[in-house]
């Protein structure tokens, strides 16, 4: 009950703050700060002459809201937007703007409509700030920053208000914008503003066009060394075509004679009816690098710094790696197992890094459901490339399982930097294997050293 | 300023007007519109910056506790200038309460600074952690700058506008001179939407609207006034009346008094008495005591030294106690000893009494401090008052309660006693035999039979109640005797705190009522306890708090605060504050001179410039570069060393560039690597370049 009433207040707030922000120009802030000081200090219309300076800006804000309901343009849109922006690079767009009116129309200013932020109550009863615990009890009783933080982190980009030039009647103009995406993940766009002052550049009027657009943007990603990635060529039952999928589409080579153990399937009818006996199809091996990629989702909170780095390793990793001559496993636990393989015209890397922009912590697993997917990889796989968001038993027992399986692997633990240091040598590593402790907020000065 | 020429300085000069510091309003609007007319500029910091601002919080701060210790003045900005005694000022500005007004007058002054700074300075916008140290801060751990800010040209004249708008000129050139200036600025600010005579036909409508509904706001206001007035003192009559005195006689059940401490007494002179009176009350009408007829107050005139105020004649050998005690806002009633004929030391606006010993001070601290001077002198200022029936009200006794005072005052045969001192004799003689104290009462008046009144039931019944109950029956029975007498309210003083000192402590519970009768030979008032004197006792173990102590503890904690505060008798506490002020202001202008020596310019190529000591700037392998550089080998713009020297292998073949590959790497490790090189590292280096050079140095240019 405590935590609806505080919902729906903290609702009103946000939406009272926005409606503040983008309905008063700066002067109009000014104004309004100054109603309200006037208004303290006149009070006593004995003691100061505040009060007149309160008649006189409150009457020139109320008209100025008045008047600004008497100008609203008439306009349409069009936006041109890609389809992919990437976290830290600049998206620049084009808007069109028609004037729907039959006269200029100028002093006018653009605003993208983004999604509107402001979470569920279920959303605010079950996210947790990642430093809540931290925080004194008054905080967490009223869970304000919560609610900061969770508008921060639903708002997955910025696009700046844009003036718009002057728009004859019936004409259109083209705006430049740019949109600054802050996370990664599906970018909503509902629609464009047109904001319009009053006569006194105070208040202003919105005109609001729906014109929904969305636009994903990929995680962040780091540039890498050129590293060689462990591990030689193996051979890949069925070949490429079997690599990422299963179906009966692999190279035929020839015929032989059923020897136990041929699975059923591969028995060819058609010949055991010609010859007799059971005759089985032969494919064409095929031997080539193939890389697991395996990114650690299991995390308790539903955001986390070290998380979102993981995955902008792991996309700088999937942009990184040749894919020409060689296939690439993304690995991942999230609402079930999941594995992707990119490379030698299967899939390109574009397609691994919208995976990446989409993917979420794992809280309803176990680490074990990764541990049992990596393992029934093991097999094909080259070499693997393990992104660990924490050091645990669990994830030293996945190591330990692929240096058994003589697999040689390369594991960057992504932490802290308060977080205690690893010492590779305690962990028994074996030549084609590396161990690489990234701190957050200093990842590119840890990936170029690796 | 990003302000229109000249809005700035006219904003300044309508301010100086209305709060008559033209002098500085002409100065301050000078400085800051030179620069429109000059192209120096200074090239500040941004540190330089933030310390700027810091002043100016600083002094909005020190202005600010300036302002509330000294509360207010009528013209604060001429009056800090022109006070030469500090003492003078204080009790000046006593008599005004509003301070804030005052301070906001200063605001214009006190963000000078910045203003200067964002005039004279080469910086065009001031970024958002100027303002916030949070951001500050956030700035420094996260090494980005912030991107964005505000120019504060607009803010400040907003500022100056408000501060002239906290004056009370009330005149119509105060609207004229506001709006002008507004329209003024509005008029560099209007969209080119509209046309201007839209524009200025919606403005006349502004000013004409503004000033129509100022004029009725200030209508409004008195009406308010009036109204409020009158529920206020409606209200506040109820409450703390000197002129009646809420009885709890006829109440059912415990009487409840707190510990809290509301009074200090101190011997000064003489000593400390046992009571201590507030008001004294010759009406009752059950259960309320009033005051009579003559109840208005008389101003009592200061003397000379404007902080002594005698209330009566002295014609008696007196005593003296110091008291402290918190008034309820500025005002209130001064609780002192019996016969008190002067207050001294007591530094409030006005004082008043009445013929009941009532004072009432007004505009006093919030902590108030006097000595009390009291004696056995005559008072015939205070005797007893007629009625309008021409009867002395000390004398009469209401009707309900006459019949059960008749049959006690037979019984005692007290009209039959000759003197007065017999009479009084008898009356506490009645009191002491069979009455006990009791702080709780079985039954109300509601439950008693008709007739009987409470008072009755106390006399003939009970004979048990608290001291209200002893000092009604007390002043009936002496004007049933004869004796004119009033009921009287105060303190008990009789908790030590500090034996040595002998100072007092008074705690709510100590609250008591007694009767006081008039002497004819004494011609003054004199005090009549026949409450039993274990009441004390009784009330301190029923009421006494476990807690108490920790309760004093702070309550002391409180006092020397308040006391540390409001001692203002001197000076002294604005003087030290003044003086703080003076000190911290000329430190953070030290400070902002001493970075200015280095001069502006310096400063700037300081923070451009690579920093001389960054690793690897004294690497010997510059000295290769200046050797092939001098040779003509010059490197393209944005090519690597690295590079440039795989480009030379083939075109410069006189040099040798092998070893030059193993002496790159080291300088490259030697500047770049956060880790740096060992010493030996560094002989290397030096050692490699030096033979390099030595085989190279015959080389020429080609």
């Amino acid at each position: 009950m405590f935590l609806r009433r505080l919902h729906r207040n903290y609702r009103g707030y946000t939406r009272m703050k926005r409606w503040f922000v983008r309905r008063f120009t700066a002067a109009g802030k000014l104004v309004f700060i100054g109603i309200i000081v006037a208004a303290c200090m006149g009070v006593d219309t004995n003691r100061a002459v505040a009060y007149q300076a309160f008649a006189f800006l409150a009457l020139l804000m109320l008209l100025s809201m008045v008047a600004s309901c008497y100008s609203k343009p008439c306009f349409s849109l069009r936006r041109s937007l890609p389809r992919h922006g990437s976290v830290g690079d600049v998206v620049n767009y084009t808007v069109t703007l028609l004037n729907l009116e039959s006269r200029l129309q100028r002093s006018l200013s653009y605003i993208e409509e983004l999604k509107d932020p402001r979470p569920t109550l279920d959303e605010f009863a079950t996210t947790v700030e990642p430093k809540e615990k931290e925080r004194n009890a008054v905080d967490r009783f009223f869970k304000f920053y919560r609610w900061s933080w969770i508008l921060d982190r639903n708002l997955r980009g910025v696009v700046e208000e844009q003036e718009a030039p002057a728009i004859p009647a019936g004409g259109r103009a083209e705006l430049k914008l740019s949109l600054n995406p802050i996370r990664r993940g599906i970018l909503q766009l509902e629609g464009g503003t047109i904001a319009c002052p009053d006569p006194f550049g105070l208040y202003r009027s919105m005109v609001t066009s729906s014109h929904p657009d969305k636009i994903l943007i990929l995680p962040r990603r780091y540039p890498l060394p050129p590293f060689d990635l462990p591990g030689s060529m193996r051979y890949q039952q069925g070949g490429v075509a079997l690599a990422s999928s299963v179906g009966e589409s692999e190279e035929f080579a020839s015929l032989r004679d059923y020897r136990h153990g041929d699975p059923i399937r591969r028995i060819h009818w058609k010949s055991w009816a010609k010859v007799g006996r059971p005759i089985v199809k032969e494919f064409q091996n095929e031997f080539f690098v193939r890389h697991a990629l395996i990114l650690d989702t299991f995390c308790e909170a539903a955001h986390s710094e070290t998380f979102e780095e993981a995955v902008s390793i792991a996309a700088s990793l999937a942009c990184t790696i040749d894919t020409q001559d060689s296939l690439l496993d993304l690995l991942f636990v999230g609402p079930q197992a999941y594995c992707f393989t990119a490379g030698r015209g299967l899939a390109h890397s574009q397609q691994m890094l919208e995976i990446l922009a989409s993917v979420e912590t794992c809280s309803n697993k176990v680490f074990e459901s990764l541990d049992h997917l990596v393992i029934q990889h093991a097999a094909s796989v080259s070499g693997c490339i393990c992104i660990f968001i924490a050091w645990d038993e669990e994830r030293q027992q996945l190591l330990k399982k692929l240096q058994g399986l003589d697999i040689p692997t390369k594991i960057f633990l992504i932490t802290e930097s308060s977080a205690p240091r690893i010492d590779p040598a305690e962990l028994n590593l074996s030549r084609d294997d590396s161990f690489h402790q990234l701190d957050v907020g200093a990842i590119e000065e840890g990936l170029a050293r690796v | 300023m990003n302000t229109p020429r000249l809005l700035i300085p006219a904003a300044l000069i309508f301010w100086g007007w209305q709060a008559g510091a033209m002098l500085f309003a002409l100065l301050m609007a000078f400085a800051l519109e030179l620069p429109r007319y000059v192209s120096t500029r200074w090239e500040f910091s941004a540190k330089e910056y933030n310390r700027m601002w810091d002043l100016c919080c600083l002094l909005f701060l020190g202005a600010a506790l300036y302002c509330y210790a000294s509360r207010g003045q009528n013209n604060v900005v001429i009056g800090l200038l022109d006070s030469l005694n500090w003492t003078e000022r204080n009790r000046h500005m006593k008599i005004t309460a509003f301070f804030s007004l005052y301070f906001f007058q200063w605001w214009p002054m006190i963000f000078f600074p910045f203003a200067l700074a964002q005039a004279w300075g080469s910086r065009d916008r001031q970024p958002a952690s100027t303002f916030f140290y949070f951001m500050r801060r956030r700035e420094r751990l996260s090494g980005a700058t912030l991107k964005g800010g505000v120019n504060v040209g607009h803010i400040y004249l907003a500022i100056v506008l408000l501060a002239a708008a906290a004056t009370t000129h009330r005149d119509f050139w105060f609207y004229a001179g506001f709006s002008a200036i507004a329209i003024w600025t509005l008029w560099f600010m209007r969209p080119r939407r509209f046309s201007a005579v839209l524009w200025g036909s919606l403005l006349i409508v502004v000013v004409w609207g503004g000033h129509w509904s100022h004029q009725r706001l200030h209508r409004l206001q008195s009406q308010l006034e009036d109204g409020i007035m009158q529920m206020v003192s409606q209200w506040v009559n109820k409450q703390a009346d000197p002129l009646k005195s809420h009885t709890a006689i006829g109440q059912i059940g415990e009487l409840k008094l707190s510990g809290k401490i509301i009074l200090r007494v101190e011997q000064d002179e003489g000593p400390v008495p046992g009571l201590i009176l507030d008001s004294s009350y010759s009406v009752y009408h059950s259960p309320n005591w009033y005051a009579g007829r003559e109840k208005e107050f008389e101003s009592v005139t200061a003397e000379n030294d404007t902080t002594t105020w005698t209330l009566g004649d002295i014609q008696a050998p007196t005593n003296s106690v110091r008291i402290s005690g918190y008034l309820n806002g500025s005002d209130g009633i001064l609780t002192m000893p019996p016969g008190s004929w002067q207050l001294a030391e007591l530094i409030v606006g006005e004082v008043k009494h009445n013929r009941y010993g009532v004072v009432q001070v007004l505009d006093g601290p919030r902590l108030v401090q006097y000595r009390a001077r009291h004696g056995k002198g005559p008072t015939p200022e205070l005797a007893p008052v007629a009625n309008v029936e021409g009867d002395l009200e000390d004398l009469l006794i209401p009707e309900r309660e006459l019949p059960a005072i008749e049959r006690v005052g037979q019984r005692l045969r007290l009209r039959q006693r000759p003197t007065i001192r017999e009479k009084l004799a008898t009356i506490r003689q009645f009191f002491s035999r069979d009455f006990a104290y009791s702080t709780y009462q079985d039954i109300s008046a509601d439950q008693l039979p008709a007739g009987v009144t409470p008072l009755a039931n106390f006399l003939e019944n009970t004979r048990s109640g608290h001291c209200e109950y002893y000092g009604t029956a007390t002043v009936l029975l002496l004007r049933y005797a004869g004796i004119p007498a009033r009921y009287a309210n105060g303190f008990s003083v009789h908790e030590v705190e500090e034996e040595e000192d002998r100072r007092f402590i008074v705690r709510e519970r100590h609250g008591h009522a007694w009767a006081i009768h008039w002497s004819e030979d004494e011609r003054r008032w004199r005090e009549i306890d026949t409450t039993p004197a274990s009441w004390t006792q009784i009330e301190d173990d029923a009421n006494a708090s476990l807690f108490e102590p920790i309760s004093d503890f702070f309550n002391r904690l409180k006092f020397a605060i308040s006391s540390w505060w409001w001692s203002s008798r001197d000076g002294r506490f604005q003087q030290y504050l003044a003086g703080a002020l003076v000190l911290m202001v000329a430190f953070l202008f030290w400070r902002l001179i001493r970075r200015r020596r280095k001069g502006p310019i310096e400063d700037s190529i300081e923070d451009a410039a690579p920093r001389a000591d960054w690793p690897g700037m004294d690497s010997d392998f510059y000295e290769i570069l200046s050797r092939l550089e001098s040779a003509g080998l010059s490197r393209y713009p944005g090519e690597t060393v690295g590079r440039w020297l795989n480009r030379l292998r083939d075109v410069a073949t006189r040099f040798e560039f092998e070893p030059l590959q193993f002496i790159l790497k080291l300088h490259y490790r030697y500047r770049f690597d956060p880790i740096g090189i060992t010493e030996q590292d560094k002989v290397l280096l030096k050692n490699k370049t030096a033979e390099w050079l030595q085989t190279s140095g015959t080389s020429t240019a080609p």
